[in-house]
């Protein structure tokens, strides 16, 4: 029993009893000055000093409700400095109409003036101590909300296009907490002595001790959003979570309650990836290279250049500016013309498809030049190992496929370099069983598909 | 220029822009002449959304369709409870008041049959295949099965014009013509969809709608290669006719039906004019390709004797490959046959001779080739068998009926997951309990692969815009690598 405490509680009641009584009295007293009627006095005097005592009780019970904690920082002073002024001023004032100070007309219009700014500021205050900032106009019009500036509006979290740069807590944990729990647990009002706002505070943890442990049925953090609503601890009261959003909390308590990692830091449970895709739209696998490229658009002056030459121009995607290039049936044999084209799109060249057209070794040196190629068709073409050479430094050629050329096993050195191919296909060739060998034992990922047939 | 034929620019159109402005009809048209009329194409490669929404995953598709409906208990879905219970009645708690066919609706009893065949787990992936398809289950780390298909159609015809067109009733297009229309063609001297029927083979008969354009222009219709020697009936000039004079014959030929078309701006003039001048590339493309005397004899063993002969199974799956070398986007065979309403064990065991060996051997000669990365192949019918047996079921012999709730395709290759299942039915073989895939939810997955999202590629059509999923389908995200 902490009957402080208790009386503290009625403050919130008690406030609108001075808010009432006060304000009738300025309003009583705009009646009589206007319609010049002034039989209202008496009531007057007597709304004021019922206001007079009101305001009185309602400072006291705050101050009694703010000696329990919870609630800190500017906010807190403010309002109670505005409230014990309201009280000084309404006595003042009341002192005036009873006669008992005597002051000019003017002092005392102005200072009921001063009475209705202070109920209101006091009031507003009070409303963000005990909502939190921005509770008034959430729901507002867009430029109320950007003049009463709230932090803590729920942004709209837009989660990075590469798994790798998705932070768990940033983007997924951050939100949840500043639209449901920041109005209690901020900077300013610190209910239960808990801060949620930032990553130290969360750490420190509140009256009753840390609130994320290991275990998620031992942290509170967890333990109270998922209590019945009836329950009085229900945390946050009156709207629970979403049981998504319990399940992102708990996922992220469960992998240790990091606030640096990303999302592919761990394995990630079929449920999370279930709600990132319902409630995001996001897929967090893991995208190949060629869907990660950002560049500009090659002109279509120079597709359609492409095109009257005999290359098979598509562009990959609506947002995806890379090119796949091939070369049309009627065009039997590559030119110096034609590599120079090609050349003038080296970079946005990412599939290649250079097959069956009597290539040689002579001008394939353009081929270090695409940097950006991922997949590369070489195959049923007169090449030999010196092509291959000029791949070496392509860092980011995943496919390769060179069947029916003349490689021997000198060009397994130059695969060997090309630490990011994933697939090469070498039916027909000269290569060895030991070549191959050697390969795999360089590079453990890469599949080598030889024939099924001899020939 | 206004008349019912119209569809390029109506009195409904000209209103409509009237709203901008004319001007900004006429600014359209400095950009691009032919956009003045509405259905525009761009130059790239005649598809009309230049380029995929995304990147494309699969650039060709070959469908090995199996009409008919092959029986998934015999083949793929391992119901051991099914040879528990064989002769027992099926429960209705799993049965479920699921509708019948009028053949086994009159039946007084429903027996379950247990499958007849051997079933192991096959390769690293220990996917389920019975003994039919032993060359088949050598390739199983590459396939992709689908187990919990499931379609609302209970006969063929509905059924199969569902898994080509996305719907029951006729009239719509089918896949691969959806694929011209949108993503155009990678190789102009070959239809993008070719479709391939095995020849002499009875069952489930085929129509030419499956394959067709429905209502979008006819040059995306799928061109079917008769099965047998000559694919193309007709290619050769006649004699006296040299190829100057078919040139020359053709150009004289497009001028009258462009005078035609700047009459009444029919787009099926333009149509026309486009199968003239396929024709004509067809006329050396076709010899080329079906000119295999270049194929090794390995390749020919590889593939079964039959592929020796033009018109069978194996010869179609080696004109596929052929088909997919060139590009060639949407490539289709169809084998019929797989409607085993009665004498199941034997039936199915010749269907899977004729089939098995060629399917396996054309996944092995694209990975070869290193077509298999970019080429989707899928393998399925339209609906499953029953677990129960239609007619009588002895020891040796029973058949199935046809059965919508479940069923099992298989896919390989382009971004779908190798070496994988997916979804589930229950151990009676009735019913999905995991991962339902619908008709739709394949078919916009399929669309996913080629680099389209199923929601916008979309087609005016008496008054609304349709697609090939109709009006549902969800991409099925696990099916993806």
């Amino acid at each position: 029993m902490d009957l402080g405490l208790f009386f503290g509680r009625f403050h919130p009641i008690l406030v609108h009893l001075p808010i009432g009584f006060l304000l009738l009295a300025v309003l009583l007293e705009a009646i009589s000055k206007i319609k010049k009627e002034y039989a209202l006095a008496d009531a007057t005097k007597v709304a004021l000093l019922v206001g007079v005592l009101a305001s009185a009780v309602s400072i006291f019970s705050g101050l009694a409700l703010s000696s329990s904690g919870g609630y800190l920082g500017e906010t807190l002073n403010l309002h109670k400095w505005l409230g014990i002024s309201v009280g000084v001023i309404s006595l003042i004032i009341f002192f005036i109409k009873s006669g008992f100070i005597n002051f000019s007309g003017k002092v005392y219009h102005s200072s009921l003036v001063v009475l209705v700014i202070l109920i209101t500021t006091t009031g507003h205050f009070g409303g963000v101590l005990t909502h939190g900032e921005g509770y008034l106009v959430k729901y507002g019009p867009e430029f109320l909300q950007n003049i009463f500036g709230n932090d803590n509006r729920e942004k709209k979290v837009e989660l990075p296009a590469q798994p790798d740069s998705l932070i768990v807590y940033e983007h997924l944990i951050e939100p949840i907490l500043s639209s449901n729990c920041y109005s209690c647990h901020n900077d300013n009002k610190l209910k239960g002595g808990l801060n949620l706002t930032s990553a130290e505070h969360i750490l420190a943890g509140g009256d009753n001790g840390e609130v994320v442990s290991d275990e998620i049925y031992e942290s509170e953090l967890f333990k109270r959003v998922i209590l019945p609503s009836e329950n009085k601890k229900a945390m946050p009261p009156g709207k629970p979570l979403t049981y998504n959003e319990v399940s992102l909390l708990a996922y992220w308590i469960k992998t240790g309650a990091s606030f640096e990692e990303a999302i592919t830091a761990h394995e990630i449970p079929q449920n999370i990836t279930n709600i990132l895709e319902s409630d995001f739209n996001y897929d967090p696998k893991k995208r190949p290279y060629w869907e990660m490229v950002t560049i500009e658009p090659v002109s279509d002056k120079i597709l359609d250049d492409l095109r009257s030459n005999g290359f098979n121009v598509s562009v990959l995607g609506e947002e995806n500016n890379l090119l796949d290039v091939g070369i049309n049936s009627g065009v039997d044999s590559l030119t110096l013309e034609h590599w120079n084209l090609l050349e003038s799109i080296s970079n946005h060249i990412t599939w290649l498809d250079l097959s069956n057209k009597k290539i040689n070794d002579t001008n394939t040196s353009s081929l270090s030049k695409f940097k950006n190629l991922t997949r590369l068709k070489l195959h049923s073409n007169p090449i030999t190992d010196a092509t291959i050479k000029h791949l070496e430094n392509l860092n980011h050629l995943e496919s390769l496929n060179v069947y029916e050329t003349q490689l021997t096993d000198e060009a397994v050195s130059s695969f060997e370099k090309i630490r990011t191919l994933k697939r090469v296909f070498l039916w027909k060739t000269e290569i060895t069983e030991d070549g191959i060998q050697r390969l795999k034992e360089g590079n453990e990922d890469i599949e080598v598909v030889l024939g099924f047939t001899e020939t | 220029m206004c008349n019912n034929h119209n569809k390029n620019y109506t009195r409904r159109d000209f209103l409509a822009r009237t709203s901008l402005g004319l001007g900004a009809l006429s600014l359209a048209s400095f950009s691009n002449p032919a956009l003045a009329l509405g259905n525009q194409f761009s130059e790239t490669n005649g598809g009309i959304l230049g380029k995929p929404h995304f990147a494309p995953r699969a650039k060709r598709v070959i469908y090995l369709f199996q009409s008919g409906a092959p029986s998934h208990l015999d083949l793929f879905d391992y119901k051991p409870l099914l040879n528990k219970l064989n002769g027992q009645e099926l429960p209705e708690s799993i049965r479920k008041g699921q509708r019948l066919t009028g053949m086994t609706a009159g039946q007084s009893s429903f027996p379950l049959a247990g499958s007849p065949f051997e079933f192991k787990r096959r390769g690293q992936s220990g996917a389920w295949m019975s003994e039919l398809m032993p060359h088949m289950a050598e390739m199983a780390d590459e396939l992709c099965f689908v187990k919990s298909m499931y379609t609302e159609a209970i006969n063929h015809d509905p059924a199969a014009t569902y898994m080509q067109t996305g719907s029951q009733f006729p009239g719509r297009p089918s896949i691969g013509s959806w694929l011209s229309y949108g993503l155009g063609t990678d190789n102009e001297n070959l239809p993008s969809f070719v479709v391939l029927v095995t020849k002499d083979k009875f069952g489930q008969p085929l129509y030419s709608r499956l394959w067709g354009n429905g209502f979008l222009p006819s040059e995306h219709q799928g061109v079917q290669f008769r099965s047998g020697k000559n694919p193309v009936l007709y290619l050769n000039n006649p004699p006296g006719v040299s190829p100057d004079a078919r040139r020359f014959q053709l150009d004289k030929l497009n001028d009258l039906q462009e005078i035609q078309h700047d009459e009444l701006e029919d787009p099926e003039i333009k149509a026309r004019i486009a199968q003239y001048e396929m024709a004509y590339r067809m006329q050396t493309s076709v010899p080329e390709i079906m000119d295999t005397s270049g194929e090794s004899d390995s390749v020919y063993e590889m593939y079964g004797e039959d592929s020796r002969k033009p018109g069978t199974y194996a010869a179609n799956c080696l004109l596929a490959r052929r088909l997919a070398e060139r590009d060639v986007k949407f490539i289709q065979l169809y084998h019929q046959g797989w409607d085993h309403h009665g004498g199941l064990p034997g039936a199915i065991k010749r269907q899977c001779k004729e089939t098995d060996q060629a399917s396996a051997a054309l996944l092995k000669d694209l990975k070869q080739r290193g077509l298999l990365e970019d080429t989707l192949v899928i393998w399925g019918g339209e609906f499953g068998r029953t677990n129960y047996s239609q007619g009588k079921l002895t020891d040796t012999n029973f058949g199935r009926d046809h059965h919508p709730k479940c069923y099992t395709i298989m896919m390989a290759g382009a971004g779908v997951k190798a070496g994988y299942t997916h979804g589930e039915t229950d151990e009676f073989g009735y019913n999905v309990i995991k991962d339902p895939v619908h008709v739709h939810d394949f078919q916009a997955t399929l669309m996913h692969l080629l680099g389209i999202d199923h929601e916008r590629l979309t087609f005016k059509f008496q008054g609304r815009r349709y697609r090939l999923t109709d009006i549902a389908g969800n991409v099925v995200k696990d099916l993806l690598a």
